[in-house]
C-alpha cells in the first residue's frame, strides 16, 4: 500500500455569501521516496489541498468528503493529539510564505529545537543543538547564525532554514508549497537542487506545489495539473511533458516553452486568468470550457470523463478517446 | 494634446473612484447593519436622541420643570420618585427627570461638536504631515506626541484656573484641541500609503495643485477612517466634559450629567439618594457605550489593522 | 549597543518634550489675564517674605530673565509657597508624589496583567459564549464613568457593607500607636487602597482586554502560527509561546499611549476617595486658586507620564528583538 492515499478529497470554504468548493474530488497516491508536483495557476486550490492533508485548513475551510490515508492511518478522523504527533514527525511542510513563517520574537534555532524536542522529549538540549548544526551544514548556512532572530536572516536563508526545520524530525513526507517563489532565480535554483538532493538521499516522499511547470519538471517524478479545484491531468513527468493531452496543460506548457514545435503544441494562448471564487466550481461540466480552443458541443453538455492514455497517465477531458 | 488626455484619464479615475467609494459605502453599511453590536449601539443612541428631543417639553408644561431654575414650591428637600417627579427631586426641589433629559442634549452637543472639531484638526494635520513629509511631518508629529502625553482633563482644568470660568463652548474647543493627535497619526499613515498609489501621481502629472490633491484625492479616501475616529472621540469628549463638571469646573449655566453627579456628591446626598446618584451615571456610561459600540461595528467594516492607537477615552 | 542607543534617544526626546511643556506652561501663565505676582505670592504674606519670594522667583525681572529663573527654579526644586498650606510647594509634592505613584503603577500593572491574560484566552475562544460575554463585560467596564463608579463603590462597599474605609489613605489611630509595625501599617494602607484600586482596575481592565483580544486575533492570522501548528505543538503551546508574545507588542504600545488617560482617571479616583496624591492636590489647588501648587503639580504629573512612557518603551524594546538587535 502506498504511503499516502488521497481519495475523492473535496474541500470547501464557507464565506459570507456561499460555500465555495476549492478542491474537487482529488485522487492520488504517493509511494515512499517518490515525488509528485502539483501545478496550476494562482487560486486553483493547491495550498488548500496541502493544508487539508495536515488538517491545517483555516477555520472556515472544511473537508466535505473524501479520505486521506497515510501509512495506514485515516488522517481525517485521527484524534487531535495523535494528529499532533503526525505533524512534522511524519509529515512536514514548507510554507509558501517562508518570509513570515518564522516567529519574529523567537530565535530561529530555538524554533527548530522546539520542533525536535516536541517530538522527542528525551533528547538533551546539546544533542538537539548538534542535530541543528548538522542540518545547517546540509542547507549551507553557517552554524554561528543558528541562534539569530528571523529579521537577521535574508529571505533565502529563511527559506533554507525552513527546509532545515522540515528535515529536523526526519519526516516520511514533506509538502513543499512554492518554496522558492519569493526568491531570485539563482537562489531558487540552489534551493531546488537542495530539495531534490535531500529528497533522494533521505528517501522522503515529496509533494511539491508550484505554479511553475518548469520548476516542477525539474524536481518531481510525477506531475498533476490542477485547474479550478480539479486535477485535470496526472502522469509521470515524461508523459505529461512529452504528450500533454489536456488543453490546459498544453497552454501551461506553451507559456513555459518559448520554442515552438518541440512538443507540437498548437495552442498559442496565455493561461486562463485566475478564476474568481464567485464562479461555481462544483458544476459538473469542464471548468475550462470558456477558454478551451477545442471545446465542443459535447463539452458543453456532458461532464468530462477520466481517460487513461497509459496506465500511469490520465486526463479529465472529453477531447480524446 | 497628450496633456488633455491625461487630464481626462485622471478625471475618469476620479469618477470611477467616486462610484467605487459609494459602492464600498453601501457594502459597508450592509455589513455594519448585520452586526448586532452596531445595531445595539444605534438603538441606544436613538433612545438618547429621543431623550434630548423631548427635553424641551417638560418646561413648557410647567415652569417648575425647568432643569436649572424650576423649583417645586412644595418640596425643599431631596425626595424620591413620585407621580409628579418621576425620578424625584434634588435638594432644592428641582425635577431630576428633566435634568436628566437636558443632560442628554448637552452630552450630544458637547460630544458631537468637540469630536467634529478634533477630527477636522486631526485630519487636516494628518493629511498635511503625511503629504508634505520631511520637516513638516517630523515637526507636526513631534507636536502631536507632546500633546498626546498630556492628560487632557488636567490640562483643561489648569487652563480653567488660569483663564477663569469656562463656558461650555470653550470647554468644547479645549477638548478638541487636546484630542486630535491620535486621529492625525492614523490619517497620516493612511496618507502616506495613499501617496504611493498611482492615481496621486497621475493627478500631479495632470497639473493638480497640492490643495486639490489633498482635498479631492486624499480626503475622500481617509474620510471613512476619520468618521470612525469621530465616534470614538465623541465618547472621549463626553467623558472629559462630564469629569470637568463633576469636579466643579463645568459651565454653571448648563445642566449636564456630570453636573448632576457633582451636586449629589457635594451636597452629601450620595448615601441617601440613590435615585439621584444612579441615573446620571448610568446615562453617561450608556451613551459612551453606544458611541463606542457604533465605532467598533464601523471598525469591523473598515480595516482595523490601520488603527495603531487603541480607543482609550 | 543598538538597544542602548535607542533608549538614549528616547530619553532625549522625552526630555525635549518635557522642556516644551515647561516652556508652554510659562507662556500660558504669563499670557493669561491676571497679575503673575499676585498669583505667586499670597496676599497675606509679610512684606519681607513677599519680596524675598519675588526675587527668588525672579518676578521683578524682565520676562526673558524670568524664564531663566523659572527653569533654574524647576531644577532646584523651588516652586514658591503654597497658598493653602503655607509651605514650600516642593515639600507637598514630595509627600504626595509617592502616593500617586503607588496607586498609579499598581493599578496599571494589575489591570494590564489581567486584561492581557483574559484577552488572550477570549481571543482563543473567539465566537464561543465565553468570548461574547467577556467582551461585552469588557466593553461595559471600559465605558463606565469613573467618578460615578467610584461613588457607587463607596456607597456599596464602604457605606452599606462597611468592608472598607470611606476615604483617605491611613487610619490615624493605627499610625499613632507606637507599637504598630511595618506590616500593620502596610496592611492599613492596603485596606484603604483596595477600593480606589478596584475602581481604576475596573475602568482599565476592559480596554486592555479589548486591545489584547484584537491584537491576538490579528496575530493568530499570521503564518508563523500556522508553522507552529504544523510543527505538531499543542494548542496551548501555540497560544502561549507563539501567539501571545507577538500579541503583547501592540498592547504595550497602547499602554504607553494610554498613560495620560490613566493619570486623568487616577486624579479623579484620588479626588473621590480623598487619596492624598498629586492628582487630587492639583484639582484641589485649582479649585482654591493656589497657583504655585497647581503649576508644580501639573509639571510633576507630566513628568510621571513621560517617565512611565520611557519605561514602556524599554519594555517594548525588551519584548521585540527587531528593536533590540
Ligand atoms: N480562508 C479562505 N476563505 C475562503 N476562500 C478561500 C480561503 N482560502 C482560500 N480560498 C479560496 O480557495 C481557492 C484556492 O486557494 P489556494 O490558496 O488553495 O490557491 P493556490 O492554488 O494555493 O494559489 P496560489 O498559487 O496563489 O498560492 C481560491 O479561490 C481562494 O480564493
Ligand atoms: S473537456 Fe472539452 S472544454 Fe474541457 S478541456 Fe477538454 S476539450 Fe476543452
Ligand atoms: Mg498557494
Amino acid at each position: 500500500m502506498a504511503l499516502l492515499e488521497v481519495e475523492n478529497l473535496t474541500i470547501a470554504y464557507k464565506t459570507r455569501r456561499e460555500t465555495a468548493i476549492a478542491a474537487d474530488r482529488v485522487n492520488f497516491s504517493l509511494e515512499r521516496g517518490r515525488s509528485v508536483g502539483i501545478v496550476g495557476e494562482s487560486g486553483c486550490g493547491k495550498t488548500t489541498l496541502g493544508m487539508a492533508l495536515l488538517r491545517l485548513l483555516p477555520s472556515n475551510g472544511f473537508v466535505k468528503k473524501g479520505r486521506v490515508t497515510f501509512d495506514g492511518m485515516d488522517l481525517l478522523s485521527l484524534p487531535d493529539t495523535r494528529m499532533q504527533r503526525v505533524r512534522w514527525k511524519r509529515i512536514a511542510m514548507i510554507f509558501q510564505a517562508a518570509m513570515n513563517a518564522w516567529n519574529p520574537v523567537q530565535r530561529i534555532g530555538d524554533q527548530i529545537l522546539e520542533a525536535i524536542r516536541t517530538h522527542d522529549p528525551k533528547i538533551t538540549k546539546a544533542e538537539a543543538v548538534k542535530q541543528v548544526e548538522q542540518l545547517y551544514e546540509l542547507v549551507e548556512i553557517p552554524a554561528d547564525r543558528i541562534f539569530d532572530f528571523p529579521h537577521q536572516y535574508s529571505g533565502g536563508m529563511k527559506q533554507r532554514a525552513i527546509i532545515a526545520m522540515a528535515l529536523a524530525c526526519s519526516p516520511d513526507l514533506i509538502i513543499a508549497d512554492e518554496p522558492t517563489t519569493a526568491l531570485d532565480v539563482i537562489v531558487q535554483d540552489q534551493i531546488l537542487q537542495k530539495i531534490k538532493a535531500i529528497q533522494k538521499e533521505k528517501n522522503i516522499a515529496l509533494i511539491f506545489i508550484s505554479h511553475d511547470i518548469g520548476v516542477v519538471a525539474g524536481v518531481c517524478h510525477e506531475i498533476m495539473v490542477m485547474y479550478r479545484g480539479k486535477i485535470v491531468e496526472a502522469g509521470r513527468r515524461e508523459e505529461v511533458f512529452e504528450v500533454p493531452v489536456h488543453p490546459y496543460t498544453r497552454a501551461l506548457l506553451s507559456s513555459y516553452l518559448t520554442i515552438d514545435g518541440v512538443f507540437e503544441i498548437r495552442d498559442k494562448q496565455s493561461p486562463a486568468p485566475p478564476c474568481t471564487p464567485a464562479e461555481p466550481l462544483s458544476k459538473e461540466l469542464c471548468g475550462y470550457v470558456h477558454l478551451c480552443p477545442h471545446a465542443s458541443e459535447a463539452c458543453r453538455s456532458r461532464p468530462p470523463q477520466w481517460r487513461e492514455i497509459t496506465p500511469t497517465h490520465k486526463v479529465l477531458c472529453s477531447l480524446c478517446r | 494634446m497628450n496633456f488633455s488626455a491625461e487630464t481626462r484619464a485622471a478625471c475618469n479615475t476620479a469618477a470611477a473612484k467616486r462610484s467605487y467609494n459609494l459602492q464600498r459605502f453601501l457594502d459597508g453599511w450592509a455589513l455594519f447593519y448585520e452586526n448586532p453590536v452596531g445595531k445595539l449601539g444605534v438603538f441606544l443612541l436613538a433612545c438618547f436622541g429621543v431623550m434630548a428631543l423631548i427635553s424641551y417639553i417638560p418646561p413648557l408644561i410647567d415652569p417648575m420643570y425647568h432643569p436649572m431654575t424650576g423649583v417645586d414650591p412644595w418640596i425643599s428637600n431631596a425626595t424620591g420618585p413620585s407621580a409628579k417627579h418621576w425620578l424625584g427631586t434634588d435638594n432644592l426641589g428641582r425635577d431630576l427627570f428633566t435634568q436628566l433629559l437636558t443632560g442628554a442634549r448637552i452630552a450630544f452637543m458637547v460630544g458631537i461638536s468637540a469630536a467634529f472639531m478634533s477630527i477636522v484638526f486631526g485630519t487636516l494635520i494628518g493629511m498635511i504631515a503625511g503629504y508634505a513629509g520631511r520637516v513638516t511631518d517630523a515637526a507636526l508629529m513631534r507636536f502631536a506626541d507632546m500633546i498626546m502625553v498630556m492628560p487632557s482633563l488636567l490640562v483643561v482644568l489648569l487652563l480653567a484656573s488660569l483663564f477663569g470660568q469656562l463656558n461650555i463652548w470653550i470647554i468644547v474647543l479645549l477638548i478638541a484641541l487636546f484630542r486630535w493627535p491620535g486621529v492625525s497619526r492614523v490619517i497620516r499613515s493612511q496618507t502616506l500609503s495613499l501617496k504611493q498609489r498611482p492615481f496621486i501621481d497621475m493627478a500631479r502629472v495632470a497639473g493638480a495643485s497640492h490643495m486639490r490633491i489633498i482635498f479631492r484625492h486624499i480626503l475622500p479616501n481617509v474620510l471613512p477612517m476619520a468618521c470612525l475616529y469621530m465616534t470614538f472621540r465623541v465618547t472621549s469628549a463626553i467623558i472629559v466634559e462630564a469629569a470637568l463638571a463633576f469636579l466643579g469646573f463645568g459651565d454653571p449655566n448648563t445642566v449636564s450629567w456630570g453636573m448632576m453627579l457633582q451636586w449629589v456628591w457635594k451636597t452629601g446626598h450620595m448615601f441617601q439618594a440613590p435615585y439621584w446618584l444612579l441615573p446620571p451615571g448610568i446615562c453617561i456610561s450608556l451613551i459612551t457605550l453606544s458611541f463606542y459600540l457604533i465605532g467598533r461595528a464601523m471598525e469591523e467594516v473598515l480595516d482595523p489593522r490601520l488603527r495603531k492607537e487603541e480607543n482609550f477615552e | 549597543m543598538h538597544f542602548r542607543k535607542l533608549i538614549f534617544r528616547r530619553i532625549i526626546e522625552v526630555m525635549a518634550i518635557f522642556f516644551l511643556i515647561l516652556t508652554g506652561l510659562f507662556l500660558l501663565f504669563h499670557l493669561s489675564p491676571g497679575d503673575p505676582v499676585s498669583r505667586m505670592v499670597q496676599p497675606g504674606m509679610s512684606a519681607e517674605d513677599a519680596s524675598m519670594l519675588i526675587s527668588q522667583l525672579g518676578l521683578d525681572q524682565p520676562l526673558w530673565l524670568q524664564y531663566l529663573y523659572y527653569v533654574k527654579n524647576f531644577f532646584t526644586g523651588n516652586f514658591g509657597i503654597s497658598f493653602h498650606y503655607g509651605q514650600p510647594v516642593i515639600h507637598i509634592i514630595g509627600r504626595r508624589l509617592p502616593n500617586t505613584i503607588l496607586l498609579f503603577t499598581t493599578s496599571v500593572i494589575l489591570s494590564a496583567a489581567a486584561g492581557v491574560f483574559w484577552g488572550k484566552l477570549v481571543a482563543w475562544y473567539k465566537g464561543r459564549p465565553i468570548d461574547t460575554w467577556v467582551t461585552i463585560l469588557a466593553l461595559v467596564c471600559h465605558t463606565l464613568f469613573l467618578p460615578w463608579i467610584a461613588l457607587l463603590f463607596i456607597w456599596i462597599f464602604a457605606y452599606h457593607v462597611g468592608w472598607f474605609p470611606l476615604n483617605g489613605m491611613i487610619t490615624p489611630e493605627v499610625w499613632i500607636n507606637p507599637s504598630a509595625g511595618f506590616l500593620t501599617k502596610a496592611a492599613d494602607i492596603g485596606h484603604h487602597m483596595l477600593l480606589p484600586l478596584l475602581t481604576l482596575f475596573i475602568i482599565h481592565v476592559g480596554s486592555y482586554l479589548l486591545i489584547m483580544r484584537s491584537s491576538m486575533l490579528e496575530t493568530l492570522k499570521e503564518d508563523y502560527i500556522l508553522t507552529a501548528r504544523a510543527k505538531g505543538l499543542s494548542e496551548k503551546r501555540v497560544r502561549n509561546r507563539h501567539a501571545a508574545p507577538n500579541a503583547y507588542l501592540p498592547v504595550v504600545t497602547s499602554i504607553g499611549l494610554s498613560l495620560a488617560f490613566s493619570i486623568n482617571g487616577g486624579a479623579l479616583t484620588e479626588t473621590v476617595f480623598s487619596w492624598p496624591g498629586i492628582g487630587r492636590e492639583l484639582i484641589f489647588a485649582v479649585s482654591n486658586n493656589d497657583y504655585p501648587l497647581a503649576l508644580a503639580c501639573f509639571l510633576f504629573i507630566s513628568l510621571v507620564v513621560l517617565v512611565a512612557n520611557v519605561i514602556v518603551d524599554v519594555l517594548y524594546a525588551y519584548l521585540d528583538p527587531r528593536i533590540r538587535y
